[in-house]
């Protein structure tokens, strides 16, 4: 009893040492000047451009590595290393003009024939070829300017060279180079060191062709529990963060001294259902599981309500767009009839595969489809089992995560819809001849009117054949310090420090 | 008549008054010793004989005020010690007291060293803790010379206790033990742990250094043979008292009366002829201490019980100047 | 001592060696293909296929692990499937950071557990024993990730006295290593109080106090070297622990140690990386229990004989 007092007495000394944490909390961060300190919460995978393709990376090196040209934060297209450029009226070459006299980090001069090298060598890459497999060729036209020539028309082109049209030289790869860890090229920022798994520490490159950084230290340090990250926010000890947990967005918005910015990203989470699976082939089976699911409860009972549950993947603003966009909506009952047409008067078994961190999510499906009669299995699998169960078809229904690279719905779902992408996308294997005729319209056409009448029937077909039932799109929720200027919630998880400054 | 009793007072070193000790532990109160009466005088031997049980070594500890903490109680009694009354002692007294004036040799020497630390430190210890202004030299000087004393080679004093035999360590305790030249030895059974002709080598080897350092000492012991080759005087003790006491002739005379139970002790009538005899054990059990019998504590297991055995307790017989019995028998 | 030694030393191969047959068997046999993991799902089927052969991903498992093993004896780690930087250069990297973060975490859980078991088995049962025993308890039971946000939020934020996050400096060790320590307190403390009351009994206890030694040197000189053993046996083994990188508490306080580093790993299924963390976890573990071996006998001369009497 004399025990179980006094720990009691201890417990509530500590909740309240918790408490006086919480509310008082103090800021002293590195507070303008010239230096910044991003916190992240993975590390880099490599400092080369060749051999990554993770958003966090990608976001790392676009601050030391220079593309022809860059996306700004409004979407637009703006020059980098070219001063301009000019399509061709059948969108098969694309003429870029390069500005004269930039430098690399190490002093040696940027060539056409080192743009031409970096940009074959990117379409050469496993990891980054991909995204420009269109890129047939590429030509030095004259002592400024150099020529892309596709081999088919392909309308998200420029904006995926603002990604993939980083350039390096050919030397810096060979004898006594080494890119992966100590890059060499001609961004804002210079490399200084990395501590893996610690800090990326970068400079600003003073011999910048758009002038020096304003921020000249810029020091990104990697934090990955998000909690740990907030409260070093709140501390000082960093002055951004990128990746906040929900949990802590309340706190650090009571912070006056820190800005929390939230919003949708480009992520978007769906159930993919087998459409070669006996039973999910019949197509009123996968509509009435659409039917049953009741997205806003997850989004509130899972996310705590940082995500916007939608019906479709396109997100505003781009083609094919609809604000009331819903062919399957929310509706039990009807959700029922579906099933007992389908020939389930009596419910079914199915079995969900999920990843270990998609349990809680995979839950809520069960207890929606519970509803309709349908007694769903979970099936949890570790991250690279669950590929190998998506890339051979060994499963009934999964959840998944996707994103959009760059903000262009090719790019965001050619590869999940393409009837030919079942290993690197379309694990519903979803075989629709339309679908197939409206994608590649969709990826040569460049005339918005058009696009968005081509995505917006394609996702009118897409979204009632059940095969995907879009859950929602997970927010990004980025913090720092309200001296920070220029900041924007990058959708694409890109963050370009280039831009920003110390408020005086 | 007035100086042959100063003469007296002078000459007894160690004089236990109606000492009683108890043990509270949580189950219950254990009455280890109740009413110990007895002296000790300068330079003489005194055997402190019974069964395991009796309270011996718990009046060893008591004189040093050893029982264990927080459970042992000395709630009634004296412990003179050159007239000073050990009992109310404060504990840096008593620090002063143990090892100096008071040594204590205890039964097993096996583990009464420590073992992480060698021979030799562990008896300059014991000089260090009373003669804090000795320099090392001396200290390792005098180490040397007790280790000669008992018949240890002195560079020995490096090794550590495993290092020893069994009678090579008791050699270490006893040297750890007389180094500071104490006036009162209490050795608890010194030798029952050894073999037979180590056991001889050891008594000896104590009987000559009590000789040399004049020192008094207490022997609890088994060993009836021990007892009649080093004693002077004996008190048997049973249930926490001494149930009879005298001189070693007193108790090995066999034409004296004697407590029921030291002839049930002694098996057959004690004889000073005899050789080295063990204890006879006495049918039956030694009383719980926690629940002592009524009367006489031995009762239960005397032949000779009457009706007012039970009951009362009995009083002192005094047979002569210096032999004494607690027994009904002999108190009409 | 030194024969004793020498034979740990070697009974260490076929330790590692069964680790690495294992551990080998066991991150080859999971499902998940590297390739895939390390190009991203939109690589195709092609492109993974062929760094999955780069790596020798389709040899059979004897082969791969024969090759590994014979790259291992020419004192070749490999380098990682995905960053491709050298294992070895990897470890060597974070094990710094992991063995400060182990060598405070040891130190202060001796300054602390120990004097305390000591203080607390000398007052057995008094107040401060018992008020002790539920701080350890409270602290024990508390999962690390909560304590060490917990000491972020009270040091970092509250007091702003030290770093949150990072490993930069000394200062930046002292809250994830006091949280290490403060978890393993009570488990030391504990220890010392059971391991001295057990000492305080023995009869060369007593022989010291019938020497008149103080009670101060009693306890600190004769009984806490005595009652150390089974308590050093325990540090060593948490100690050998920590070596391996402590996971929770370097992903809390945004540590970059071996803990993470293997954790990133496996996540991965990065094989050579997998591999050089465990072994090297193994081999560091084998070294400390072998540390605390030896020193068993620096503070017990009766199993420094011991060791001697294997000579023969």
């Amino acid at each position: 009893m004399k025990n179980r007092t006094l720990a009691l007495i201890l417990a509530l000394a500590m909740m309240a040492g918790m408490l006086a944490g919480c509310g008082n909390s103090s800021n002293d961060a590195t507070g303008g000047g010239d230096s910044i300190i991003v916190g992240i919460s993975d590390d880099a995978t490599a400092m080369d451009p060749l051999s990554i393709n993770d958003t966090n990376t990608m976001s790392i090196l676009s601050n030391i590595y220079e593309p022809l040209v860059r996306v700004n934060n409004k979407n637009e297209i703006i020059p980098g290393l070219a001063e301009k450029w000019s399509v061709s009226d059948d969108g098969l070459e694309y003429t870029f003009t390069i500005r004269k006299g930039v430098k690399f980090h190490n002093g040696e001069d940027v060539t056409l024939e080192d743009v031409k090298w970096s940009i074959e060598a990117q379409v050469a890459s496993s990891y980054t070829g991909p995204y420009i497999s269109c890129v047939d060729h590429v030509e030095i036209v004259d002592d400024s300017n150099i020529k892309i020539v596709l081999s088919y028309p392909y309308a998200p082109f420029l904006t995926l060279c603002g990604t993939y049209t980083y350039v390096m030289k050919e030397s810096f790869y060979g004898e006594g180079g080494n890119m992966a860890q100590q890059p060499i090229g001609c961004g804002p920022y210079e490399f200084v060191s990395w501590a893996a798994n610690d800090k990326i520490v970068l400079k600003a490159y003073p011999d910048y062709f758009g002038g020096a950084a304003k921020i000249t230290n810029l020091t990104f340090k990697i934090i990955s529990n998000q909690t740990s990250a907030a409260i070093s926010l709140e501390a000082g000890d960093i002055d951004m963060y990128l990746n906040v947990a929900e949990t802590d967005v309340a706190t650090l918005k009571s912070n006056s001294n820190i800005v929390v910015d939230e919003k949708p990203s480009s992520a978007f989470y769906y159930l993919g259902l087998n459409t070669e699976d006996e039973i999910l082939s019949n197509e009123k089976v996968r509509q009435a599981i659409a039917k049953a699911i009741d997205r806003d409860s997850m989004v509130v009972g899972v996310l705590d309500g940082y995500a916007q549950a939608t019906r479709s993947f396109i997100p505003e603003g781009l083609p094919g767009y609809k604000a009331d966009f819903d062919p399957l909506p929310y509706h039990v009952d009807d959700a029922k009839a579906l099933l007992a047409e389908a020939g389930y008067p009596n419910g079914l078994d199915l079995v969900i595969t999920v990843p270990e961190s998609r349990s809680a999510h995979a839950q809520m499906v069960q207890a929606d489809l519970k509803k309709i009669g349908i007694n769903l299995t979970i099936n949890m699998r570790e991250t690279g089992a669950f590929w190998d169960d998506l890339e051979n078809g060994e499963y009934q229904i999964m959840m998944m995560g996707w994103s959009y690279v760059v903000m262009d719905n090719d790019v965001g779902y050619y590869s999940l819809y393409q009837s030919k992408e079942v290993v690197s996308g379309n694990y519903p294997r979803l075989n629709d001849a339309r679908v197939d005729e409206l994608l590649q319209k969709g990826r040569e056409s460049s005339d918005p009117a058009e696009r968005d009448a081509i995505y917006g029937e394609m996702e009118e077909i897409v979204m009632t054949s059940g095969a995907y039932i879009p859950l929602y799109w997970r927010y990004s929720i980025i913090a720092y310090n309200s001296k920070i200027q220029n900041v924007t919630n990058s959708p694409c998880g890109f963050y370009f420090v280039y831009d920003y400054s110390w408020a005086a | 008549m007035a100086d042959e009793r100063n003469q007296t007072q002078e000459d007894i070193l160690l004089d236990i008054q109606d000492l009683h000790v108890k043990y509270n532990t949580s189950d219950a109160v254990c009455y280890a010793v109740n009413g110990l009466n007895i002296q000790v005088k300068r330079g003489e031997v005194f055997g402190l004989v019974g069964e395991t049980g009796a309270g011996k070594t718990t009046t060893a500890l008591s004189i040093l005020r050893l029982l264990p903490q927080r459970i042992g109680e000395i709630p009634q009694g004296k412990i003179l010690f050159e007239g000073q009354d050990v009992v109310q002692m404060s504990e840096d007294q008593m620090r002063e007291l143990r090892g100096s004036h008071i040594s204590m040799i205890f039964q097993d020497p096996m583990t009464s060293l420590n073992p992480v630390l060698t021979v030799g430190d562990q008896i300059a210890e014991a000089i260090e803790t009373h003669h804090q202004s000795m320099s090392k030299e001396e200290v390792q000087a005098k180490v040397d010379h007790v280790l000669k004393l008992v018949g240890i080679p002195p560079a020995r004093k490096y090794e550590y206790p495993h290092q020893f035999s069994g009678g090579m360590k008791q050699r270490v305790v006893i040297a750890m033990a007389l180094v500071c030249e104490p006036r009162l030895l209490i050795a608890d059974e010194p030798t029952t742990a050894l073999d037979v002709t180590v056991q001889n080598q050891v008594l000896d080897m104590m009987s000559n250094l009590k000789e040399e350092l004049n020192t008094s000492m207490i022997l609890i012991t088994h060993d009836l043979g021990i007892v009649c080759q080093m004693c002077d005087h004996v008190a048997i003790m049973y249930a926490g008292k001494v149930i009879e006491q005298g001189t070693v002739y007193d108790i090995f005379d066999q034409s004296k009366p004697h407590h029921p139970y030291t002839i049930g002790l002694f098996g057959s009538l004690p004889s000073l002829q005899s050789d080295s005899k063990r204890l006879k054990p006495v049918m039956g059990l030694m009383p719980d201490p926690t629940d002592l019998p009524p009367g006489c504590e031995f009762h239960p297991r005397c032949g000779s019980c009457t009706e007012t055995c039970k009951l009362k307790a009995p009083g002192v017989f005094q047979d002569g100047e210096t032999h004494m019995i607690r027994c009904h028998l002999f108190s009409k | 001592m030194h024969k004793f030694i020498l034979k740990r030393i070697l009974m260490m191969i076929p330790v590692l060696l069964g680790i690495s047959v294992i551990i080998y068997t066991i991150i080859s046999l999971t499902p998940g293909n590297p390739g895939r993991l390390i190009l991203g799902e939109r690589a195709s089927a092609e492109a993974v296929e062929a760094m999955n052969e780069s790596l020798g991903y389709y040899d059979p498992l004897p082969v791969k692990y024969f090759n590994y093993m014979k790259n291992l004896l020419r004192g070749d780690l490999g380098t990682s499937w995905r960053s491709g930087v050298s294992v070895i250069e990897s470890i060597g990297e974070r094990f710094p950071t992991t063995l400060l973060l182990a060598t405070m975490d040891i130190v202060l859980t001796a300054v602390m557990s120990i004097p305390l078991g000591v203080l607390v088995a000398v007052k057995k049962e008094s107040l401060l024993d018992n008020i002790m025993t539920v701080v350890a308890l409270v602290f024990t039971a508390m999962p690390s990730f909560w304590l060490g946000m917990l000491m972020m939020l009270v040091f970092a934020l509250s007091l702003n006295l030290l770093p949150a996050t990072g490993s930069e400096s000394f200062a930046h060790f002292i809250l994830p290593a006091l949280t290490m320590s403060l978890l393993s307190v009570a488990q030391i403390m504990r220890m010392t109080r059971s391991s001295m009351l057990e000492v305080i009994r023995q009869d060369y206890i007593r022989t010291a106090r019938a020497k008149g030694v103080s009670e101060q040197k009693i306890i600190w000189r004769h009984a806490v070297r005595n009652a150390l053993l089974p308590v050093i046996t325990t540090m060593g083994n948490n100690f050998g622990w920590t070596l391996g990188g402590s996971v929770i508490t370097e992903t809390v306080f945004g540590m970059s140690g071996i803990g993470t580093l293997l954790l990133t790993a496996v996540r991965s299924k990065d094989v050579p990386l997998v591999m050089g963390c465990v072994l090297f976890m193994s081999f560091t573990f084998s070294v400390v229990t072998l540390l605390v071996d030896i020193s068993y006998g620096i503070i017990d001369p009766r199993i420094k004989a011991e060791y001697g009497g294997r000579k023969g």
